[in-house]
């Protein structure tokens, strides 16, 4: 897919350019593999690959297993319950845990006396955290252990509500949250800032005291020297990997027929995954167990090895069934942290699991952001200029950027970006389901169906003007059919509820992460499994992996044994940007082709046949050339001269090579929705009626799955657009709604009608060609909403959530 | 090996990219503005030295926190 503007791509440098090169094959081949979309120029497109990559996959319609609607593999362990999430593990001797908090947005401590919690019945260990390099893992943190009080100097300074201090591990739940309470802590309480814009004052209260000299290394990208903090403010960032500034910004407003700009802003969105974030942590002599709810298996072994100074081998992570975590779960967590140290403590396993409140306070969120876009318009549409400046808060941490979008969703000659993080006394932020790219669509797609609505133009076909990325122009178009897009009559109702019809589209890059690797294993018995670190966190990803290896052996999904989720096995990648499907089908798909080219060199020999004429399909082994040579699979696995058939595989580099580099594709993959909604004028509530989402992921290897992400990502951000949102007492510093009743999630009745378009599309990347649909499902709804309402009510509203009190300011009624 | 990069040893982070671990991992800062750091040490956003943690900062070895990426361990 061309990228317009790509004369400003830059290269994300690797540190160790020939450790992270590309690799290159003795031996290698040239195959043809289907490019572009079925039914709209398909064609095909020659690759030069390793040699012992497998034949090139057709089409989903010619397969077997691929690409067809197959029910997930642990549908039937989740419904009954039977599967066991990281909080139904029960160990023998198991310990509780829970943590101390800080109650107070900014305090430093002046006493800590744990004397009572120690004391109280059944708890075992407490442990404080401490601010000593090291100090955060050792028995005592370099303290004495049978000291009360403690070295207050080297206690953390407190700077948001929820903070952790402190934590026990006690024989129940029960006598863990009574014996925390025991702790003795006194405070002295500084001044505080929680708001964006007063956080931006020159006397706001400082989150940072002291200012680091800072050292810039070669190939960042994104860090200029005004990369700087002043207060609390930090930056701007003028730069992605997809460059920085181009062309002449001023020259290009002097050049418009019109300029359009507007401010925006967004709130803060708590992370809600429906499991909490926690482990069960066992620390014994040769081994350290984690049972870990993550979306990377492998990164929290890597953390505990690294921090504990074991081995890598001597740390085991398992995720067997995890309840969501949209970018929040990565790394072991002070929770997985603290659980290991009080497990090393007690010699017992201990089980850390935050509750809701924890989860809204500290387990992070998507940071808030103020945005000031100013686009230039030449009179045939053509975008002439982009000039955005954003400020956000992700609390106590950093990367409250609004995303690339306003970079490089529509072709623009001149631009310029001065993205700014501000530092508030409020729990960190953390990635979020396409971070940043949700906040800045909500901005750009606005300016886009203003700019269209001012050259008299429809959005649809002025995006068409403007973005010339094939897939979203089939997707424009299909999902404008699915949606009846232009027969919509806004707005016209004549009672106080007003209907209306918006639409907006969203990209997101096709990352891949090479360290993804995966064993198939054929059984003598007949049973075939494959083994990987590689985790379901909830989207499907054990039963895609089967359907892959069935294909290839010409066996049904359920024949296949999946057993992901641990790092005894290969590393596979882990579960965020969207990346899994593209990393480790490809890997699994090489493995189970190993496998069964080694089967298949078996059963030659003993048909006295070349392995070429041999084929797996329909449960069968049989001779292409000679009908008389057939056998079932079962019948085949018993000439193995040995009881198993094992084959490794990593995720090889792309088809052609990355078109970015160190694992990053350029081929966007597009995402368009259209959204109707009625708005009730008398009381501001906006009821979401239906959404049409048309979407590409690649290849689509289980539909029935990938319309479950999208379900879930329109979800997501009907609550965003409506209703979610962090409240902060400005007194204290606690989160007013940190329970899932005031913080408002989209329930049955709020969740609209969804209906998916999915372009099957080709790019001749992998021997899957499957790529992620997590990030884009999410990016474009709140946007698509926001202009159904302008459509609705013809007030456009320039912040979210976009609740009653906005809609009724909004509209002047009081 | 010793880790190409110069960040600190107990650096993480996450961007739309995955986990960036250092160490034997490539550390891509490619998007700045929406990346997200930690410190492994304080498993928090704030360094043992109270100064946050982030790529622009914890490769700087005048910070007192600093500490050099060590060999893998693997087996």
């Amino acid at each position: 897919m061309a990228n317009p503007n790509k004369k400003k791509v830059v290269l994300p440098v690797a540190p160790d350019k020939e450790a992270h090169g590309p690799v290159k094959h003795l031996y290698s081949k040239k195959i043809k593999l289907p490019y572009g979309v079925p039914g709209h120029g398909l064609t095909e497109k020659e690759r030069e690959v390793a040699i012992d990559e497998p034949p090139p996959m057709p089409i989903n319609e010619k397969l077997s297993v691929v690409g067809k609607r197959t029910k997930r593999a642990d549908a039937l362990y989740k419904v009954t319950g039977a599967a066991k999430y990281t909080a139904d593990i029960q160990l023998p001797g198991m310990l509780y845990g829970k943590f101390l908090r800080s109650p107070h947005p900014h305090a430093r401590i002046k006493s800590l006396d744990l004397s009572a919690a120690k004391r109280y019945p059944g708890v075992h260990a407490v442990h404080v955290l401490d601010m000593e390099p090291g100090g955060s893992v050792q028995l005592d943190g370099g303290h004495d252990a049978s000291a009360e009080t403690y070295n207050i100097d080297k206690l953390p300074l407190l700077r948001y509500v929820g903070q952790p201090i402190a934590a026990v591990a006690a024989e129940s739940q029960n006598i863990a949250d009574e014996a925390v309470k025991l702790i003795k802590i006194e405070y002295e309480t500084l001044p505080f800032v929680l708001e964006l814009d007063k956080a931006r004052q020159k006397n706001a209260p400082v989150v940072f005291e002291e200012k680091i000299e800072e050292e810039i290394s070669e190939g960042d990208v994104g860090v200029t020297a005004a990369d700087k903090q002043q207060g609390n403010l930090r930056g701007p960032t003028t730069s992605s990997f997809l460059g920085g500034a181009r062309g002449d910004v001023d020259k290009g407003f002097a050049e418009a027929e019109f300029i359009l700009e507007k401010e925006f802003r967004t709130q803060v969105q708590t992370h809600c995954c429906l499991e909490t974030h926690g482990v069960v942590a066992d620390w014994q002599p040769d081994m350290l167990t984690v049972y870990s709810s993550t979306q990377n298996t492998a990164g929290v072994r890597d953390d505990l090895a690294e921090l504990f100074d074991l081995p890598k081998s001597k740390v085991r992570v398992i995720t067997e069934y995890m309840g969501g975590g949209f970018g929040s779960k990565f790394g072991a967590g002070h929770f997985g942290v603290m659980a290991t140290i009080l497990s090393r403590k007690t010699g017992r396993p201990v089980k850390l699991m935050l509750n809701r409140e924890e989860e809204h306070l500290v387990a992070g969120n998507r940071p808030n952001s103020h945005q000031i876009l100013k686009m230039g318009f030449r009179k045939d549409g053509k975008i002439s200029a982009i000039d955005l400046t954003s400020y956000g808060t992700a609390g106590v941490a950093l990367g409250a950027g609004v995303g690339r979008v306003a970079q490089d969703l529509y072709e623009c000659p001149n631009f310029r970006m001065a993205q700014y993080d501000v530092f508030t006394h409020a729990g960190p932020g953390a990635a979020f389901r396409a971070p940043g790219n949700v906040q800045g669509i909500f901005a750009l797609e606005q300016m886009i169906d203003e700019a269209a609505e001012r050259l008299g133009m429809d959005p649809v076909k002025y995006r068409d003007i403007i973005d010339n990325h094939e897939v979203r122009k089939l997707e424009r178009m299909k999902g404008a059919e699915a949606f009846g897009w232009k027969n919509k009559k806004p707005g016209s109702d004549p009672g106080p509820i007003k209907r209306g019809f918006g639409m907006a589209q969203g990209h997101w890059t096709r990352f891949i992460n090479l360290n993804s690797s995966a064993t198939v294993r054929i059984n003598k018995d007949g049973s075939v499994a494959i083994m990987s670190s590689v985790q379901d966190i909830g989207t499907g990803t054990k039963t895609i992996l089967a359907q892959v290896v069935a294909e290839e052996l010409g066996l049904m999904a359920e024949d296949i044994t999946v057993k992901i989720g641990d790092t005894l096995y290969p590393d596979g990648p882990g579960s965020g940007g969207s990346v899994t499907a593209g990393s480790i089908t490809p890997a699994v798909r090489n493995a189970a082709y190993k496998a069964k080219m080694d089967l298949l060199g078996q059963v030659a020999g003993a048909w006295d046949v070349e392995v070429s004429d041999l084929e797996m399909k329909n449960g069968d082994v049989y001779s292409k050339s000679d009908s008389s040579k057939k056998m079932s699979f079962g019948e085949a696995v018993k000439k193995m001269r040995t009881n198993q058939i094992v084959a490794t595989a990593s995720r090889p580099d792309d088809y052609g090579g990355f078109e970015i580099g160190n694992g990053i594709g350029y081929g966007r993959l597009g995402s368009v929705q259209f959204a109707e909604v009625l708005v009730d004028t008398e009381t501001g509530f906006i009821k979401v009626e239906r959404v049409v989402a048309a979407h590409s992921c690649g290849r689509p290897l289980n539909p029935m799955q990938v319309e479950s992400q999208i379900n879930g990502g329109v979800i997501m951000g009907v609550g965003y657009a409506l209703y979610e949102d962090r409240i902060l007492d400005l007194n204290t510093g606690h989160m007013v709604n940190a329970n899932l009743d005031q913080y408002k999630l989209p329930y049955a009745k709020e969740i609209p009608q969804i209906e998916t378009v999915i372009i099957e599309h080709y790019g001749a990347f992998s021997s899957t060609d499957a790529s992620g649909i997590g990030e884009p499902a999410n990016i474009p709804t709140a946007g698509a909403i926001a202009n159904a309402v302008y459509n609705a009510i013809g007030v456009r509203l320039y912040e979210l959530p976009m609740t009653p009190q906005k809609v009724l300011a909004a509209l002047g009624v009081s | 090996m010793e880790s190409p990069a110069n960040y600190c040893r107990y650096l993480r982070g996450k961007n739309a990219y995955g986990t960036l671990e250092g160490g034997d991992k490539p550390f891509l800062n490619f998007d700045p503005a929406s990346s997200t750091y930690w410190c492994l040490l304080t498993m928090g956003p704030v360094g043992p030295d109270s100064q946050p943690a982030h790529i622009t900062t914890c490769g700087n070895e005048k910070r007192k926190c600093y500490t050099v990426p060590k060999v893998d361990k693997e087996g």
